[in-house]
Parts: C-alpha cells; structure tokens; sequence
C-alpha cells in the first residue's frame, strides 16, 4: 500500500484546503512545536477510526469559525488517496454551521471509499475500505505519534501482539493450546486417552486394587508438581525483575539526581511565578474608583473650580465691602490697616489660622517670602489678621443685623477648594501613578513569562529523562536509593525459593516417573497395555507440538532481532552502533537492548542511538508484514534527529531513503534557532521535503489566528 | 438663612438615567437589580453597585466636555449620591467617599450658577442643585452613549483588564479643548 | 512446501518423538509422504494435520481422534 495524497481541510490548524502529495520513499515534514506534526497525526488517527463517529465542532479550524458569517456553513474533511491493488480513496467528513448565537452545529458525517472495479467506480463504506487494505493491526506497527513512542515494545503487551499478528503463532492453536478451558486438539487426545487408559486400568479387576493406589497417588503426585511450576513461574518472574530494575537502577544513578535537580529546580521556579502572580493586581476597574485613579484627567476642572470659588468669594467681598462702605459701618475695616490702598483684602480664612500661626512664629511671610520680624509693620499685619480670624470664629450671627448676603455658602466652597487642595499633588500625580502600576504589572508579567518558559524547558528535560529511563516511575527513580534495598530482599528471597522449588520439582517429577512407570508396568501385564501405548503416543505428540510452538515464537524473533540488526548497520552509517537483542522476561513482556561484541549491554545508549534501535526494529516489523501480507506498508513517525551530530543527520535520512519503502517523517530537525529553516543542510537531503510552519502573523493566545502552512521545498 | 450645606443637600438627590440603560450596561457590568445583598454580589460582574458605572459615565462626559440631554424614558439609581462609595472594606475594595466630593466641584465648575445670587437668596438651594443635578445627569448620559458606542464597535471592549481605564485615558491624552492658562490672584 | 507440510516438519523434527519413535524427519517432507509412512507415530501426525485446521469444529476433533485412535489401536504392538 503506498499513500498518494493526502487532503485535509479546516481540521484544527489546517484552515481551508491542503493537499499534499506523496511519493514512493521518503517525504520529509520540517517544523518546530506547536507548528501542526501532532494535528496532522491525529487528523489520520480521525480518518483512520472505524469505531466511532466523532463530530466533535471542536475539532473545526476555529480561524475558520470566527471567518463565518452568521448561518454560514462548511466542511471538514480529510482524505487520503492510495495505491493498493488499484487506486483507491477513502474519505471522511462533516459538515459545520454557525447559528445565530454564534453556536455551531455539526452535522452530515460521511466515511465514504471508493475503488475501482473495470471501467466502474464503486462505492462503500469508509471503515469497510480500511478494514480490507489497512486494518488496525497493521496500522498499529505504521503510525506512531510522537517521539516517545518510537519505542515499540513500551506498553506491556506490545510483544504478544507483535507475535501474535506477524508470526505464525495462531496456527498453532487448533493442535495445541495448553490451556485446560480451550483444548486444541492434541490437548484433547492426551486427556481422552488418558482417561480411557486409566478406565481400561480400573476395569480390570485383577489390578484393581494396585490401580487404585498408584492412580490417586500419580493424581496427587500431578498436582503437586503442577503446584511447584505455578511457583517456580512466579519466583523466577519476580527474580528477573528485580534483577532487571536492580541492573538499571544502577545505571540511573545520574539519571536519578538529574531528576531531583530538576524537580528541584522546577519547584523552585513555581514558587517564583506564583509569588509573582500573587504580586499583579489587575483590578484596574476598580483602582478607577478605590484609587480615584478616575481623578487622572481633574487636575484642571479642578483648577476652574477653584478659580471660579475665588472669583465668587472676591465678588462677594467686594459686594459686601461696597455694602458696608454704603451702610457707613467702618469698624469691620478699622482693624485692618492697608499696605498699599486699594487693594481687596484676602478673605478672612485665608490663609487659614494654622499657616497664620506658623508665619507669625517664624517671623517670615511665606507668600512672599520676606522677613517680617516682631514689631514691623508687615508683622503687626499679620496678627491683626490671625486676631480677626479667630475672632470670627466666635462671632455668633448676630440676627437682627442685615447683612447682604444671608448665605455663606462661598464658605463652604472656600473650605472644599482648600481641604481639596491639599491633595493637589496627588491629583497632579495620577498619571505617574497609573503608569507606574502598569509598567510594574507588564514588568512582572514578562518576568512570569520567562520563568515559565525556563519551567517548560525544565518539564521537556524531565520528560526526555524520564523516556530515557522508561523502566522506572518518576517515583521509583526519584526514590532510587530508598527502592534498592527493597529489591535486593525481594530478589533474594525470590531467588531462595527458587532453589528450593527446583529441588522439590526434581523430587516430586522424579517420583512422578517412578509411580508412572510402576503404572505403566502393571499395563504391561493387563489388557490395558495398548492403551498405555495410544496414550503415550498421545502424550508425546502433544509435547512435541508445544515445544515446535515454542520454537515458532523463538525463530520469530530472533528473525526480527536479524532484520533489525541489517537496519541498525545501515542507519548507524559509521561509529559504533552494537547488536540489538529483543529480550523477553518471564512476563511475557520484552524490551530492546543493545549489546556489543563483547555481550556486555550497553546500557544508557545516548539518545541518537536509541532512536536509531528503534527505528530499526520499526523498519524490521515493516519487513515481516510486507512478507506476510505481501503488500507493503508506510511508515510514518516522528524522529528526534536533533540529537544527532550535524552530517550524521543529512546521512541518516539519505539512507532511508534509500531503503525502497514509504517513509513519512516529521523532524524538529533542519531549524535555526531563529525557527527558519536550514537550506545548506536541507541541500544534502535527496528526498522529497515540506516545511509546516504556523502562518505569520499569528497571536499565540487567540486561537483563531492560528494556521498551519505546508510548503514544498524540494 | 440656610442652614443646610449646599453639598448635603446636592448628596441627598438621585440622579437620573435613561432606562434603557439599564438592560444594555447596568446588568451588564454591575450589580444593578440584583439586590444589594452582599451574599448575591459578587456574580463575577465588573464593577458593584450600579452608580459605580454611573460615576464612569459621568466623567466620560466630563472629560470629553460634552453633555447629552435625557430622552424617553428616565428611572433612578438605587441610592442618593451621600452613600456613593461608602463600601464595607471587604472582598478587596476600598471605600472612596471623597470622590463625591470631587464630582461636586467638578460640577459646581462646569455649572453656570449666578453665585452671588445664591449667596443673596434670590436663587434658593433648590434651584441651584437642580442645576448641578442637571449638568451630572447630561454628563452622565453623554458617557453612556458613548459606552454603548464603543460596544457596538468591539463588543469586548470592556472585557479587557483595560477597557474601562483606557477610554478614560484616551480623553485626557487628547489635546485639551479647555485653556490652561494660569492667572494669578490679585491679593 | 505449504503450511501443513510446515507445520508437519517443525512437529517431526521434535527430537524426544522422532529418537522414541525411531524415525527421521527428513524422510518425510511434505503430507502425503507421511501419510504413507511405515511409522504409525508419523501417519497419527499427518492425520492430526490434516484432519484438523484453524476451520475446524469441536466435532471434529472427535471424529479424528477416534480415527487416530483406533488406528494406533491397530498398528501399535
């Protein structure tokens, strides 16, 4: 099956249409994090699921969505064109409408294939199509998402299913199960005989009572003996894993304090960001008003308030001099002496009676800054001011006097303009105040940000550590130490019981003969004696179609560990590299393990290496399903290449392409630092190359900027 | 002889809006018509009471120096202006009672009252404080509109941290249409 | 060489069967030849073979081994 083109439009990042074409051999997928490798994958992943239909309105281009109008409407879609005993296409969609709350509604899910049959085109149903050219099975061993999960044999059950799908392990199954509810055939012939020998033993009465004896005690000899290999199984299980996590946990000693750094480093860093957090406050609503930063533009009707307050105030004086010049009343004015004549003398409450006071004490007139020591004229002015102040503030209305003005609301005006006027600088201050908080509050946010950038590096370092080091829990690798004596104790009881449990196997299997024999001999005298011949013939039989099982599943992989070890010579194109060896644990789970020639394991190979391993083992997996299937199969995964030494990059995907076989990778690799990509190295590459990058401009938090564009570059 | 302070009895009024403010801003952004509970608040709106977003509104017009006159329908706000700010110092605010008083000089400066006339009692208080409720009530009215301008253009204008703090700032970063010439008092 | 007569080499080459039984599983490449063996052992295993396959039903693993039974029963002295 080889992939022609690919179609995806407005799933997620991948506004609008895109088609990419593909070729036989390597394509190449340039882009950094975040530009669309994932979202391509997982677009596959919906094409690819037959189980359910998911018209999830999330997955739709939200650039897209915001673009509709309201009630507009349309499609997504992805689609893939093949080549597999014919051209073929299969085809996924639905369709998406806005409304007029801004919903959308999805809705009209189609998973079409067509194919052609002679000069027709026939149609069916999409998942049909996949079930026949691209079944879940195969699918399993061609996409792998992500470059943690290159590593094939990661989730327990991985080695069953590998065996079970590409070996011939099934075929096994109709002549030999083991398994006591679901006998294959010779399980079934083996008891049958059994029991027909054992009834032939019992029915002949000269034997009888012998029979009795040796058949209850082969009985009980059979359990016991069964009992000590379920134990034996266990132990040894336990033994090899202890071992297994003992042996690497002594390699992980760096690994295990690189971890407690980080996560130190990691804690650390948090409580950073969310002192910081806690110190930005963006309540800028409300400062508006608890602040009265709504005060930052007042500073001048302020100003005209006050200007009108003194203009009234003077006019009401100048009134109420007038007046009392016209009602002849001079007394009010005897008290004050003139400096210059003519002029409007200030209010009687300014300035007010504390900055009197002070001036007289000090001797100086702080208006206008002169001396006015005790004694002079200016001096004298002074008091008789301060005197009049305070005299007025003991003067009771004196009610039958009539006064032009009943009101003294020019008072109260005259006493706001000042109590507010002490807050003049605060007024004029605003501004700077509100710039301040502001340009503290981005200050810190920047600073949050770059601690959350230096926190996100940490987390991609403890996670690569961590796949390094997939053998271990966070937890178990963290608490490296306190795990190991632990594991030596249980290894090492594990290991005590097993000798002990070997001994008693040897014991009770050797007694097991012996009654057997003494059974078998008392056949030979009796009718049964036949029997016993089916019955061994039986017996032995079904031992040899076990053993011929086992040696399927052994031939099988050590296959896989060839075909791997062809790829690792010719991916590794020079420096050391070493064997693969596919090892299995009483489990029945296996892992991947690099020796070299000297059959010592090497056992934290670096992270180029590793990605080489299991690469190799992908492409061997590959092989064996083009030979079983006799169809070949793409492959497309993720490869963390950045490890890699610069030229070894350029050779490493050079050799892949020469490997006849459709290969699609997605690469970190072949970026500057700037994110743009590296032409000298993209130069050396014979291979098909696009770049996937988000469009520009884009704002990382508006999701509905974001588009992913795929351009060819070779 | 009036006893009464003119800023007392301007406090114990309640000025008026255009209803249909209500449903399109009051219930948006704050509290109004909820009830003053203080176990209801707090429903994730922007700012409290409801005059909180009339204050705004009136210096939006204050400092854009235009006033717009009230039209249809009018309704007042829940309480008279002497309890605008007076909130109880919990849930992270503070109270801000001074601030009336700034409203009451602004409008005293921008109101033309024939002061002296006051002083004389030819104009009673009355009069006068309905004429600084009238020039509140036209600023006030004039933000609203604009308020509501501004929304029909970005609908989530004042759902930015900044929405509110930057229109005013975009009025006092404008070249002022008023002098600022300084005179001196004559002593 | 098809899966059966794969099946029937991996089973024979079983070194306990053919030393017990005396026989060589070189002799014996494909169904048919072990069909007309001389050795019972080696005709009882061609007749699983090819009695039984992954199609079979429980039925059948009855009738063949009463096939293979009375065969033995037989020729087994």
């Amino acid at each position: 099956m080889i992939i022609k083109e690919i179609t995806i439009e407005n799933y997620r990042s991948y506004y609008g249409r895109h088609t990419i074409k593909f070729n036989d051999g390597l394509v190449l997928f340039v882009g950094g994090n975040g530009d669309g490798k994932t979202t391509f994958f997982e677009a596959l992943e919906w094409l690819f699921d037959t189980t359910k239909q998911n018209i999830d309105f999330r997955l739709v281009s939200k650039k897209k969505i915001a673009e509709l109008p309201d009630f507009g409407s349309d499609t997504l879609r992805v689609s893939m064109t093949f080549e597999h005993d014919g051209e073929k296409i299969v085809e996924k969609s639905f369709s998406f409408k806005k409304n007029q709350n801004n919903e959308i509604r999805t809705e009209d899910f189609q998973f079409k294939g067509w194919y052609n049959q002679g000069t027709e085109r026939v149609t069916i149903h999409g998942g049909k199509l996949l079930d026949r050219c691209f079944e879940a099975a195969i699918r399993k061993y061609c996409l792998f998402k992500g470059e943690d999960n290159l590593n094939v044999f990661n989730n327990p059950g991985a080695l069953n299913y590998l065996i079970e799908t590409f070996s011939n392990i099934r075929h096994f199954d109709p002549y030999y199960t083991g398994d006591d509810n679901n006998f294959g055939f010779t399980d079934f012939a083996e008891y049958q005989s059994r029991k027909a020998y054992e009834k032939a033993m019992k029915s002949d009465k000269q034997n009888s009572q012998q029979e009795n004896e040796l058949s209850s005690k082969l009985d009980s000899l059979r359990t016991d003996l069964s009992n000590i290999r379920q134990r034996l199984k266990t132990n040894r299980e336990n033994a090899s894993n202890y071992a297994n996590k003992l042996n690497e946990i002594e390699c992980s000693k760096e690994a295990s304090s690189l971890l407690k750094e980080i996560n130190e480093r990691i804690k650390s860093l948090s409580e950073k960001k969310s002192k910081l957090e806690n110190s930005v406050n963006e309540d800028y609503t409300i400062k508006l008003l608890d602040e009265m930063w709504i005060l930052c533009g007042f500073s001048g009707i302020f100003k005209e308030y006050q200007k009108k307050v003194n203009a009234f105030s003077k006019e009401k004086r100048r009134l109420e001099d007038e007046d009392k010049k016209l009602k002849g009343k001079q007394e009010a004015y005897q008290e004050i002496r003139t400096l210059n004549e003519g002029f409007i003398p200030l209010s009687i409450y300014i300035p007010d009676e504390n900055s009197m006071k002070e001036m007289i004490e000090e001797e100086v007139c702080k208006v206008c800054g002169r001396e006015s020591k005790r004694g002079t004229d200016a001096y004298n002015f002074m008091v008789d001011k301060l005197n009049e102040l305070l005299k007025s503030q003991q003067l009771t209305e004196k009610k039958d006097e009539m006064l032009p003005f009943p009101n003294n609301f020019s008072r109260e005006l005259e006493q706001k303009s000042i109590s507010l006027g002490y807050s003049q600088d605060e007024l004029n201050n605003k501004l700077d105040t509100i710039k301040e908080v502001i340009d503290f509050n981005e200050a810190r946010k920047a600073d949050i940000k770059k601690i959350q950038e230096s926190i996100d590096l940490e987390t991609e370092n403890k996670k690569k550590l961590l796949a390094q080091n997939d053998t271990f829990t966070e937890e178990q690798l963290q608490n490296a130490y306190e795990n190991i004596r632990n594991w030596y104790d249980y290894r090492n009881e594990a290991e005590k019981q097993i000798i002990l449990l070997e001994k008693d196997e040897k014991e009770v299997g050797q007694e097991l003969e012996n009654v057997q024999i003494e059974y078998n001999n008392l056949a030979k005298t009796s009718v049964a004696s036949t029997y016993s011949k089916v019955y061994t013939v039986f017996s032995k039989i079904q031992n040899a179609f076990k053993y011929a099982k086992e040696k399927n599943t052994r031939d099988f992989l050590s296959l896989l560990e060839e075909k791997a070890n062809k790829y690792l010579e010719k991916l590794n194109v020079d420096g050391f590299y070493g064997i693969i060896r596919i090892i299995t644990t009483p489990d029945n789970s296996a892992r991947i393990a690099l020796q070299d020639k000297n059959d010592t394991f090497v056992t934290s190979p670096n992270q180029a290496l590793r990605t080489t391993m299991y690469m190799s083992v992908l492409f061997a997996v590959s092989e064996l399903t083009t030979i079983k299937r006799e169809n070949d199969y793409p492959l497309i995964f993720d490869a963390p290449t950045s490890s890699f030494a610069p030229q070894k990059e350029s050779d490493f995907f050079n050799v892949i392409s020469d490997i006849k076989k459709q290969c699609i990778i997605f690469s970190k690799s072949f970026l500057t630092d700037s994110g743009s990509l590296d032409t000298t190295k993209t130069d050396l590459l014979n291979c098909t190359i696009y770049r996937m990058e988000k469009k520009k401009p884009f704002d990382n938090l508006d999701l509905s900027t974001i588009q992913t564009v795929i351009t060819p570059i070779k | 002889m009036a006893t009464e302070r003119l800023y007392d009895i301007w406090a114990k009024r309640n000025p008026k809006f255009e209803t249909h403010f209500e449903e399109t801003l009051l219930r948006l952004f704050t509290d109004y018509g909820v009830g003053s509970s203080d176990a209801m608040s707090s429903k994730g709106k922007i700012l409290g009471a409801g005059y909180e977003l009339y204050i705004y509104a009136f210096f939006v017009g204050l400092y854009a120096g235009k006033k717009c006159e009230l039209s249809g329908e009018t309704k007042v706000l829940g309480q008279p202006i002497q309890f605008w700010g007076n909130l109880d110092s919990k849930k992270f605010r503070k109270a801000y009672p001074r601030l009336r008083e700034y409203i009451f000089t602004a409008l005293i400066a921008k109101t033309d009252i024939d002061l002296i006339a006051l002083e004389k009692g030819t104009i009673t208080e009355g009069q006068a404080v309905d004429m600084l409720k009238d020039t509140m009530e036209q600023y006030a009215n004039y933000g609203f509109h604009a308020i509501e301008e501004k929304m029909k253009l970005n609908p989530n204008y004042f759902y930015k941290t900044t929405g509110f703090l930057d229109m005013i700032l975009d009025f006092i970063r404008k070249p002022s249409e008023e002098s600022n010439s300084e005179e001196l008092e004559e002593l | 060489m098809n899966n059966k007569d794969k099946m029937l080499q991996s089973v024979l080459s079983d070194n306990n069967l053919s030393s017990f039984y005396e026989y060589n599983a070189e002799d014996f490449p494909t169904i048919n030849d072990a069909l007309l063996a001389d050795n019972p052992v080696v005709v009882a295993v061609a007749k699983i073979i090819n009695g039984i396959d992954i199609n079979s039903e429980k039925s059948d693993q009855k009738e063949i081994y009463n096939e293979v039974f009375n065969y033995l029963n037989r020729n087994m002295l």
